[in-house]
């Protein structure tokens, strides 16, 4: 019954292709696992197998058909997922409304309950959250959160907007873990040593490393812990999965 | 085929008509019988099962016989029998689990007492005059008492049924305190074997020398020198390895400002830059303040690529004029020319782990007064005897007893000494005895000696924070131990540890079992040779009858084989120390003589180290002694076997006895011979063996998780990922941990299975050489199962692998015989084979 956060410091960190892959490692690992996207991109149903055509999604149902619950799916593999929904295919009779009102009022309409629903079925359910929404609605949907894990890069953007004093209100309650690392490149190494120590209990000591299967998984519409389970990839997404159920029994324990 | 046994009366074979066809006729029926009364049909399958001493492809012409004689045996004797289902073995098997369970139970509370005594014990002794004093009154009035009723246990002389009831009471009690865990026990069980050993010494002193022949007497006062040499070892043993000390890491203060500079250095005379450089990277990577550590190569070899490299690695280089006294030489020019406050010596092949310095250096901080700390030497490659003998990491090497027990025993007494290499040294008291000492070729105990001569302290630290090469050869690995043999005794003749000032009582103790140790020469010698006495000269060298001693002898061996075992079981297999003795005796019996007599003869030889040994070759030089003492023992074992059989009664007894140790001596000379047989050496660099992530990652972009199964100086073997293709030449990357970080590695590939893949290091840059260093040698973590990988000792499980080591031996003798020697020998062998194919078996149950 955990809710898990997963988003970027800034767009295009990866935070999608985290949420997905965790989805499969958590599921592999054999906890029932449920992911939810939160992002108008509607870039998630590619890890799942969503035809590309296929605009239907969470929001797509609940402003058509009124449903959130017809927008789910069911992978091949047995993860259930929510694509957001291809808003630019909507029909032309359904009212557009600006993207920050919409999205206000799906949350405080839709996603409690959605929440509530699938909580009950599912152990874990992650959340795909995009960088591009601002931090009000960031701070509103936290609260629904029982973890948030916030991907970065090993490089010089990542580490300056994660010094950054702005964002340390947001960062506060918030796990930080690495995406994409080089093996090759002294400099993210370094950066990573330089920052460790600022930020020592949330780092999650599991990187992310940069592997093309991860890319090659995606070509095929499936995660690379299915696609290839000998990539390092795979390895570092199942052990950031037990990192995970590690810590949601300790946070049940200790509440 | 019980079927049969169960049909056929018995009877009807003691009626069998005579002649050698009937009888292949009644074989012949017997197997029709067998083949009619089957519940299946029979095929090939079965009958190879029922008789395998039969060849069925190749049927020879005395088959016939032979399938008779199984199928007799199969008549009579249960056909599907294995010990497990014996009855009388399982309820044998019930009776010593319920036997154990009782005792056990009877004595829990006893454990308990005796854990409270240990923990009792540990604490810390109250510094108060009163108390020490008070103490000191009761413990000499007690010591006393002891004394007398020791004096008087020790020398009462009994009859022999007092003797055998004395003796079984003793075992008995042994046996029942062996079974409790603790320290108390090994003092307890000490105390038992001194009583028997002392008995047993008291009576071999007062009864059995023959004063009315010459020859008896001569040889009989031989004997009897050595085995007081043996029995001064085993009481000298006890009171060094009574309480091992077991010290822990003091924690250096938080503040690195206040850390003291250390000059490491690593003394080289004739050894390869391969060897030293591993060590000089290694000690570049050593957690320390760069401006507090100084590293050095002292140079013996005057050699300008050893400079160049030291210019290249930006470590200092020494390169004194002259060669006098060599290592201490060395590092006495070296300790002119340096500052550091304190010293660290490092053997040029001993790499030090990241943690060296965190660990040995509080406690000097702690204690003003201390001069030395040092640590194991620990081996990653096998010595002579664990690669010809093939037990590498199943049994503890020569040197485990010694680092793992001895020094720690040492320790207690503060008499831990200097082993020449992974030490750290303080300057001031190491100048205040002049530097390194000189005058004898085992510089580093002499160095020790005089510094605790002087007030000062020493520690060791069980830690394995450094490893090493072991010597290659059998040859290099006698010649080192021919020089401490040789040092050793120097010492003892130059600058006596029993005598001399400065020392307490302990530590003269410990310091004199060291030294005496090394004697061991002459009385092993003595003790290979001893039955011949008897056997080819006639002399009665025990005068005292067969009985008289079993029941002096035996409880002596017993109770110092159990106490032994006991005490050093984890550290040294039973029965192993006989062949490291027997391996070495010949050779240091002479150096420690002349060294005795005339310390300054003689001349100082230089371990060699890391050579790669081309052909696995039989080493008759170094063997020719063995050779020799296994002739004179087995020239007297056939000469007593026909005195057995060929002249009247009257002296089985002491025959048999003689016979037994003949033969027991000539398996552990056996043993000595399996030893000179090298085999080949396949790879130059020694390869360590671990279970580590790594990952390998391909220039296209692919990262796979491996385990990293071991690695060597030039490369690494991992685990393959599954379904990934990968080609010999393939130039992969392969990624380690760093404690923190991870380094990568550009590698090729050397060598493709289902499951390993083997690569080898690319040429790399300094800074990648010192990140491979750690990543795999220094890393604090790859040296810690040392010592935890070897089972514990089981005396007799020891003593029968030493024995099949024994006929090992003789094998590989045989193996390395020039032909006219083979020859009747392979003769032999094949008709002892013929006869063994008439056998009947015992047939194995099918499943």
């Amino acid at each position: 019954m955990t809710r898990v956060l997963v988003k970027g410091i800034t767009s295009g960190v990866g935070a999608t292709t985290i949420a997905a892959n965790l989805t499969y490692a958590l599921n592999a690992s054999g906890r029932t696992t449920a992911v939810v996207d939160l992002d108008p991109r509607n870039i998630l149903g590619m890890w799942f197998g969503q035809n590309e055509a296929d605009p239907n999604g969470w929001v797509y149902a609940e402003l058509t058909q009124q449903s959130w619950m017809l927008g789910g799916y069911v992978s091949p593999q047995g993860v259930r997922f929510f694509p957001f929904g291809d808003l630019f295919q909507l029909p032309s009779d359904i009212e557009r409304l600006p993207w920050s009102n919409l999205i206000e009022s799906l949350l405080q309409r839709v996603l409690p309950a959605m929440l509530t629903a699938l909580s009950r079925e599912y152990e874990f359910v992650v959340l795909s959250f995009p960088a591009m929404f601002n931090a009000k609605l960031l701070s509103k949907i936290k609260a629904f959160a029982d973890t948030v894990l916030t991907v970065i890069h090993c490089d010089p953007v990542s580490f300056s907007l994660l010094r950054r004093p702005s964002n340390q209100a947001e960062l506060a309650d918030s796990f930080v873990v690495a995406n994409q690392c080089s093996v090759f490149h002294q400099i993210q190494q370094d950066l990573l040593l330089l920052n460790q120590g600022a930020f020592a209990q949330r780092f999650i000591s599991t990187k992310i490393h940069f592997d093309i299967a991860v890319q090659e998984a995606l070509t095929s519409m499936t995660s690379v812990v299915e696609y290839s389970p000998n990539a390092q990839a795979s390895h570092d997404f199942r052990a950031l999965a037990t990192w995970l159920v590690a810590n949601a029994s300790k946070q049940t324990q200790s509440s | 085929m019980n079927i049969l046994a169960m049909w056929v009366q018995p009877q009807a074979l003691a009626k069998a008509p005579q002649g050698a066809d009937s009888s292949l006729s009644l074989a012949l029926w017997f197997l029709l019988m067998r083949s009619v009364t089957s519940t299946k049909w029979f095929n090939q399958q079965d009958w190879q099962h029922d008789y395998p001493q039969v060849n069925w492809r190749q049927p020879s012409p005395g088959d016939g016989v032979r399938m008779l004689l199984q199928t007799v045996w199969n008549c009579f004797f249960y056909a599907h029998f294995s010990i497990a289902d014996w009855r009388l073995y399982r309820h044998w098997l019930l009776i010593k689990q319920t036997f154990s369970w009782l005792l056990r139970g009877a004595f829990w509370p006893l454990q308990l007492g005796v854990k409270w005594v240990d923990r009792v014990a540990e604490r810390p002794v109250p510094k108060a005059k009163r108390w020490q004093q008070k103490n000191r009154i009761i413990n000499t009035s007690l010591t006393l008492v002891l004394a007398l009723l020791a004096a008087l246990c020790l020398t009462v002389p009994f009859t022999w049924q007092a003797q055998a009831v004395f003796v079984l009471i003793l075992m008995f009690l042994g046996g029942l305190i062996n079974r409790i865990a603790g320290r108390l026990p090994n003092m307890l069980l000490i105390v038992l074997s001194l009583t028997a050993s002392c008995r047993y010494i008291w009576w071999r002193y007062t009864s059995t020398i023959n004063w009315d022949k010459e020859l008896d007497l001569v040889l009989g006062l031989i004997l009897l020198a050595a085995e007081s040499y043996s029995w001064v070892i085993i009481v000298l043993g006890y009171v060094q390895n009574i309480w091992p000390l077991n010290r822990k890491p003091v924690p250096l203060p938080e503040d690195a400002t206040t850390w003291p500079s250390i000059d490491l250095f690593i003394p080289t005379y004739n050894e390869d830059l391969e060897v030293v450089r591993a060590t000089v990277v290694a000690a570049l990577g050593v957690d320390w303040p760069k401006d507090k550590l100084n590293i050095y190569i002292l140079d013996d070899g005057k050699r300008d690529s050893f400079e160049a490299f030291a210019k290249q690695f930006n470590v200092g280089y020494f390169r004194r004029p002259t060669n006098e006294h060599a290592k201490a030489g060395n590092i006495n020019y070296a300790l002119k020319h340096t500052k550091g406050e304190y010293v660290a010596i490092f053997d040029c092949d001993h790499i030090p782990t990241r943690a060296f310095f965190q660990v040995t250096m509080g406690a000097f901080l702690k204690d003003k007064k201390l001069a030395l700390v040092q640590t194991p030497h620990h081996f990653f490659s096998p010595d002579p005897f664990e690669k010809n003998l093939s037990n590498f990491r199943d049994v503890p090497n020569e040197g485990n007893l010694f680092y793992g027990l001895v020094q720690d025993g040492n320790d207690t007494w503060d008499a831990a000494f200097f082993c020449g290499s992974c030490a750290v040294l303080k300057r001031a008291p190491l100048m205040e005895v002049g530097g390194i000492a000189v005058e004898t070729v085992t510089e580093d105990a002499h160095t020790a000696l005089k510094m605790h001569r002087l007030g000062y302290h020493s520690a060791y630290l069980k830690q394995p924070v450094s490893a090493g090469l072991a010597t290659d050869s059998l040859s290099a690995h006698i010649g080192q131990r021919i020089r401490w043999a040789r040092g050793m005794a120097q010492i003892f003749r130059l600058d006596n540890p029993i005598l001399g000032k400065g020392l307490k009582w302990n530590q003269r103790v410990c310091y004199a079992n060291a030294m005496l140790h090394f004697l061991s020469g002459i009385p092993r010698l003595i003790f290979l040779l001893a039955p011949l006495g008897f056997l080819l000269l006639d002399a009665y060298i025990i005068y005292a009858p067969a009985i008289a001693l079993f029941l002096y002898v035996l409880p002596h061996m017993f109770h110092a084989n159990i106490t032994n075992s006991r005490i050093q079981g984890e550290y040294r297999h039973s029965f192993w120390g006989e062949i490291y003795e027997t391996v070495l005796a010949w050779y240091i019996a002479v150096p420690t003589t002349v060294a005795l007599f005339a310390p300054h003869k003689g001349s100082f030889n230089v371990t060699a180290k890391g050579g790669l040994i081309e052909g696995s070759f039989f080493d008759w030089a170094i063997s020719r002694p063995f050779i020799i003492l296994i002739f004179l023992n087995l020239s007297g074992a056939v000469w007593g076997i026909w005195r057995l059989f060929a002249l009247p009664e009257g002296l089985v007894g002491s025959l048999v006895i003689n016979l037994f140790w003949t033969l027991y001596n000539l398996l552990i000379l056996g043993g000595a011979l399996a030893v000179a047989a090298e085999t080949k050496q396949v790879r130059a660099s020694h390869r360590i063996a671990v279970d580590l992530p790594a990952t390998v990652a391909l220039d296209s972009g692919h990262l796979y998780a491996v385990r990293m199964l071991d690695f060597s100086f030039g490369g690494l073997r991992v685990s393959k990922p599954n379904g990934v293709l990968f080609g010999l030449g393939d130039k992969v990357n392969i990624v380690l941990q760093k404690v923190t970080e991870t380094a990568t590695f550009a590698c090729e590939v050397t060598f493709v299975n289902e499951k390993f893949l083997g690569l080898k290091l690319l040429p790399m840059t300094v800074e990648k050489e010192i990140d491979y260093i750690q990543s795999t040698f220094t890393r604090a973590d790859t040296w810690s199962v040392w010592q935890q990988a070897y089972e514990v000792d089981k005396p007799m499980a020891s003593l029968s692998s030493v024995l099949v080591i024994g006929v090992t031996g003789y094998r590989s003798l045989y193996r390395f015989s020039p032909a006219v020697i083979r020859w009747p020998m392979l003769q032999l062998s094949n008709l002892v084979q013929w006869c063994w194919s008439y056998m009947p078996r015992i047939q194995i149950t099918r499943g």
